[in-house]
């Protein structure tokens, strides 16, 4: 794991920032942070006070109570809460003091409750860095803690100098290597591979593997999800538009009746294109600008066996992930990324739930946000560092086998026909009473022809709605697929867009096999595997298959001698 | 302990299946508790009816003849079904103990076989209810880093076999290669 070329006990002894307190003998150090951290502290109350609706609502009311008598109770108002929240901030930072200690890091916070927190090294994942603007003028970061297990508690050193993360990064290298030392036989298991792959991570230490430009970044904006989410909402704005235009006219033409009555149509035409064009553009602009905020200059290294993902405009985030942390890699493809002929890459850790993983106590992601065809192929080779060299993370590979046919019936039984069946055991009675007059909903309307036109409406909905979910079904049945090789497996599935999954025999937790009754029938089972990750699910293979990938996978799970995270 | 698996070229045929094992089934006294726990479901079910019948009728309305006879239909199924279906269930879940893993099978519709390996446990726990109790039972819940997914849940345990597989499990989870990592005790990845 030394791939770093130097001696671990160098790192050691190494007292980057002498006030760090690395010292052996100041062991309780107690230190403050920069008052710089009451910014962040701002920063994370005013986003907690936002995001909690009581408050927001009840604070904007009572704002708005006070405009009522008079505009400036309400600037007071608002400029007491602002001061509330400085105050809050500034008490926060002045009662957070950190204790950087030969096992871990100590946190002691908290204004009226105190408490403390005490992060050991062994436990920490890893170490991610942000930086803000702010905090970059003076050299400042806040250092995350991904932690394994449910703390909800949150590990941050919000405002400590850059170098820390530096040292940190080291305490938790070497306390990994004495950890691992303990266990001889392990160890020397697994030091051969890693050492194998040392030599050439030596050769390309701290190699750039991946930047993305401007061009990228607007790549990103236009695959944004957010736009699709315009898109569908277009109509209805160009409805919107279309009234508040009309309105606008019949108001101005009483300004000016004749010649703009006569311009009418064209004018009218001309407007709602320009006004849903604005606002597209302003839309674009958005993402586009969220884009850049987000990724601008996104770098990913490999140093030594540790992958760093760097991107940022003003606020440079840094998410650092050990190759051995790797549980699992996902490629999406939407249709919009297929247009450009792009993935989206994203490389789960344990621990992650699969998500963005922002919260505390969840481990984050690594995001590469658009990657080419060979980038992702080559990324899937360092990041699984040569193992599973047989599984494709490209959608588009012919390797992958199909799932049985009797999925698209199974899926159509379960989500089509059985709640039509049901709607219509609901509806008929109801239709039946109409029918019968026995119920008046609608006065002076004959019930029998009313019960007619509703049984109509709802076959029509039963008709159109069966084939659309066939089409569906079809759709998601030909892309899920999966693809295995000794020591891996890729899952693909998604609708209109890809998603392929890929893991490591080797890291599986457990795994289950489930078979319905129609599976049974036809020899079919849905595997399931379960990993740090998550769950990846393969369902409707062949029951022998998925049977004898379980008893593989388990196998290699239980034989094998390198450490799973 | 890594000597059965010392071949990696090993024949797909010959892996272990988890099928061919000798299940070890659950306490056959499970089988009375979760009656009364399902059929406590039902009584509550029929008493909240009828405060609610008892209150209609108090308010001025009829309940008529054949809604009652459905209702009271109604409850008797479930009654029976909730009779009947642990005696179907209970007897088709099962547990068997490897060498390097602990097998569950469970399901009278959908079945399922559920395969974890000792050195992927994270930490193991025995919990019983105040009726599991009763009865001598309890259920042991064994975590792994897969999040409540890969968890492995075995209810209707007799409390000594419980606590003896508990102690085995965690007795295990040591002896695997132990990464220098943060597999402690309490770290439920």
């Amino acid at each position: 794991m030394n791939t770093r070329g130097r001696d671990p006990r160098q790192a050691v002894a190494q007292p980057v920032v002498p006030s760090l307190g690395l010292d052996e003998s100041a062991i309780e150090h107690w230190q403050r942070v920069s008052p710089l951290a009451a910014l962040f502290f701002f920063g994370r109350m005013a986003k907690g006070f936002v995001g909690n609706l009581p408050t927001t609502l009840g604070s904007v009311a009572t704002l708005a109570a006070l405009a009522r008598e008079s505009i400036w109770y309400a600037v007071f108002g608002g400029a007491g809460l602002l001061v509330l929240l400085v105050v809050l901030a500034v008490l926060r930072f002045w009662f957070f003091r950190f204790c950087l200690g030969e096992q871990g890091v100590r946190v002691r916070q908290g204004i009226v409750k105190r408490n403390e927190l005490d992060l050991r090294f062994q436990r920490i994942q890893g170490v991610n860095v942000e930086e803000p603007l702010v905090y970059r003028w003076f050299g400042l970061v806040t250092v995350s803690f991904d932690t394994a297990g449910s703390s909800q508690q949150e590990g941050h050193l919000p405002a400590v100098q850059r170098q820390l993360a530096t040292t940190l990064r080291q305490q938790i290298d070497e306390q990994r290597q004495t950890a691992s030392s303990f266990d001889d036989e392990a160890s020397s298991g697994q030091r051969q591979p890693e050492s194998a792959i040392a030599d050439t991570a030596q050769v390309e230490r701290s190699a750039v593997l991946l930047q993305l430009n401007n061009a990228d970044m607007l790549r990103i904006a236009l695959t944004d999800p957010t736009v699709l989410i315009l898109l569908a909402a277009l109509p209805a704005l160009m409805q919107y538009m279309d009234s508040a235009s009309i309105d606008f006219m019949e108001r101005s033409a009483d300004l000016a009746a004749a010649e703009l009555s006569g311009l009418g149509p064209l004018l009218l035409a001309l407007l709602v294109v320009g006004a849903v064009l604005a606002v597209l553009i302003v839309f674009l602009a958005v993402t586009v600008a969220s884009a850049f905020l987000r990724f601008h200059g996104f770098r990913l290294s490999l140093d030594g066996n540790v992958f760093r993902a760097r991107a940022g405009l003003l606020t440079h985030k840094e998410v650092v992930m050990d190759s051995g942390k790797i549980q699992q890699l996902r490629v999406t493809q939407s249709w919009a990324l297929r247009c450009f002929h792009r993935f989206r890459l994203r490389v789960l850790p344990a621990n992650s739930g699969g998500g963005e993983g922002n919260q505390a106590g969840v481990a984050q992601t690594l995001h590469v946000p658009v990657v080419t065809n060979d980038a992702a192929l080559d990324l899937r080779d360092r990041m699984l560092r040569g193992e599973g060299e047989g599984l494709s993370v490209l959608p588009g590979d012919e390797r992958f086998v199909a799932i049985s046919k009797h999925y698209i019936g199974a899926l159509m039984r379960m989500v089509g026909i059985a709640p039509v069946l049901f709607g219509a055991l609901v509806a008929a009675p109801f239709v039946a009473a109409l029918a019968l007059g026995g119920l008046a909903w609608f006065p002076g309307e004959d019930g029998a022809a009313y019960a007619l036109r509703i049984s109509g409406v709802l076959a029509l909905i039963g008709l159109l709605w069966l084939p659309t979910l066939a089409l569906f079904a079809w759709l998601n049945w030909r892309r899920w697929g999966y693809m295995h090789d000794e020591q891996g497996l890729a899952v693909r599935s998604g609708f209109i867009g890809f998603r392929v999954e890929v893991f490591l025999f080797r890291k599986v937790q457990g795994v289950t096999t489930v078979t319905s009754p129609l599976q049974r029938r036809r020899g079919l089972a849905t595997l399931r595997v379960h990993l740090a990750s998550g769950d990846v699910t393969v369902p409707f293979i062949d029951e022998a298959v998925a049977r004898q990938l379980r008893d593989y996978m388990i196998y290699k799970a239980e034989s094998s001698r390198l450490a799973w995270h | 302990m890594t000597t059965i698996f010392v071949n990696p070229e090993i024949a797909l045929e010959s892996l272990p299946a988890a099928e061919q094992v000798a299940w070890q089934r659950l306490h056959p006294r499970f089988v009375s508790c979760r009656q009364i726990q399902r059929l406590a479901v039902v009584v509550l079910m029929v008493i909240g009816a009828g405060v609610a019948a008892v209150l209609a009728v108090r308010g001025g309305a009829t309940i008529s003849v054949p809604v009652q006879t459905i209702a009271t239909i109604i409850a008797a199924l479930l009654g029976v079904l909730f009779l009947v279906w642990p005696a179907v269930d209970v007897p088709r879940r099962g547990y068997a103990v490897r060498d390097k893993d602990i097998v569950y099978c469970a399901g009278v519709v959908w079945r399922s076989v559920k395969v974890v390996p000792f050195n992927r446990v994270q930490h193991a726990t025995t919990g019983s209810g105040p009726l599991e109790r009763h009865f001598g039972l309890a259920t042991l819940t064994i975590f792994t880093a897969g999040g409540s997914g890969g968890d492995l849940r075995i209810a209707g345990l007799g409390e000594d076999v419980a606590e003896r597989l508990r102690v085995y499990v965690v007795s295990r989870l040591g002896d695997a290669e132990k990464p220098a990592g943060e597999a402690d005790d309490e770290g439920a990845g």
